[in-house]
């Protein structure tokens, strides 16, 4: 089963591929971040993930290119890929019906 | 802090701060998750503003450290006051006292005088504490601050360990004269403010001078937004082009034609580089704007 927490580190592991340097304590505070910024609204909690992990305005295009679904995904209607596939509701709650599992 | 996003929007609203989600984002998290919150971007986009309006939001006191080359622990932290404790010493003298009866109270909170950092790290109650233009400081003091921002709480060698008794929310501005450590930055929340689009600039106008007509501001939105992209040496602030509106306010100006836009250039314009080159383009600017 896919936990939140793993997904998020699935998301930062693919940022760090990207050559955005994440301490393990940035990994925390995203994961506090993101709690604190609710799953509801995902440009909030996009901006939330992007003001704990991304500490250079540089690393922001390489942020926003991991954190937006490629051309692929664009069918899909899915606004994210990785962490962001995850189907929730608006109350934070998973949709157990609607994910296609897709890998980045 | 328990606060919650929605609150926050609302208080920089009510604080007539126009805003976008990033920002609303990152001040809600600086105080959620008790951290420090690095703001970056052009001189002028609004960096400082976004502490005085948490100030103004929390009803808390905002205690200033204006950052600049050679800062030092002296001038951010504490000093001793020599001069009291010299005059406390001669009056001891007098009575006859001891050094060893004299010395125990000369180092107390009495005599030191409190700086910045200290103040807000003392302070009962919370405040903002706001460490302006921080890449204007030298490295050395960067380092000395990261025990503040991780740990709150500094290190008097006579007095012992001060800790914050609340803790203060920390906001830093920084206009990259200099590139951060990775150390400042991993301790801190991240924020990049870039000079506000064309739609936000009009709002903000049209919110800060509302007596201003509504196709001047439009057009006075667009000119300064074509100033910024002409490579000036100091683009023009978010203040003065609130100055600037002000000023086309008092001097009657109906329409943002060639000369109205040569009349008050001085007020956006501060170098005379900047000015001789926009004025030889005013009437090609102007004609833009219609």
């Amino acid at each position: 089963m896919t936990t939140f927490s793993g997904e998020l580190l699935r998301f930062i592991g693919e940022l760090r591929l990207a050559e955005v340097p994440v301490s393990v304590a940035e990994t925390l505070d995203a994961m506090r971040a993101v709690a604190a910024a609710g799953l509801g609204d995902r440009a909030r909690m996009r901006e939330a993930l992007a003001a704990a992990l991304v500490k250079n305005e540089a690393d922001r295009e390489a942020f926003d290119e991991v954190a937006a679904p490629g051309d692929s995904f664009r069918d899909t209607g899915v606004p994210f890929c990785g962490l962001f596939v995850i189907g929730l509701d608006d109350t934070g709650h998973r949709k157990s019906e609607n994910v296609p599992r897709i890998s980045c | 802090m328990n606060v919650s996003a929605e609150f926050v929007a609302q208080g920089l609203r009510n604080a007539s701060y126009i805003t976008n989600e990033r920002v609303e984002t990152a001040v809600f998290l600086a105080l959620a998750l008790d951290k420090p919150l690095l703001i970056e971007g052009p001189a002028g986009s609004g960096k400082t503003e976004v502490a005085k309006v948490l100030a103004r939001m929390l009803g808390a006191e905002l205690i200033r450290l204006q950052c600049y080359e050679g800062l030092d622990e002296a001038r951010a932290l504490y000093e001793w006051n020599y001069q009291k404790q010299l005059l406390r010493l001669q009056a001891d003298e007098h009575q006859g006292l001891r050094w060893e009866d004299v010395s125990e109270h000369l180092f107390s909170r009495e005599y030191l005088l409190e700086r910045p950092l200290l103040r807000a790290i003392s302070s009962p109650r919370k405040v903002v504490l706001l460490i302006d233009e921080v890449d204007k400081a030298d490295e050395e003091f960067e380092a000395f601050l990261l025990e503040l921002l991780s740990d709150f709480q500094v290190t008097v060698p006579e007095l012992g360990t001060i800790r914050a008794r609340e803790h203060p929310v920390v906001v830093l501005t920084s206009n990259r004269a200099r590139e951060l450590s990775e150390a400042l930055r991993r301790r801190c929340l991240h924020l990049f403010i870039d000079f506000p689009g064309l739609e936000q600039e009009r709002c903000i106008i049209e919110l800060k001078v509302p007596d201003l007509d509504a196709q001047l501001a439009v057009d006075a939105a667009r000119f300064v937004n074509a100033l910024r992209k002409l490579g000036l040496k100091k683009p023009p602030s978010i203040a003065e082009t609130l100055d600037w509106a002000r000023a086309l306010l008092r001097l009657g100006i109906a329409q943002l034609d060639a000369p109205a836009i040569r009349s008050a250039l001085g007020v956006l314009l501060k170098h005379e580089d900047d000015r001789a080159k926009v004025e030889a383009k005013a009437g090609a600017l102007a004609a833009r704007l219609r």
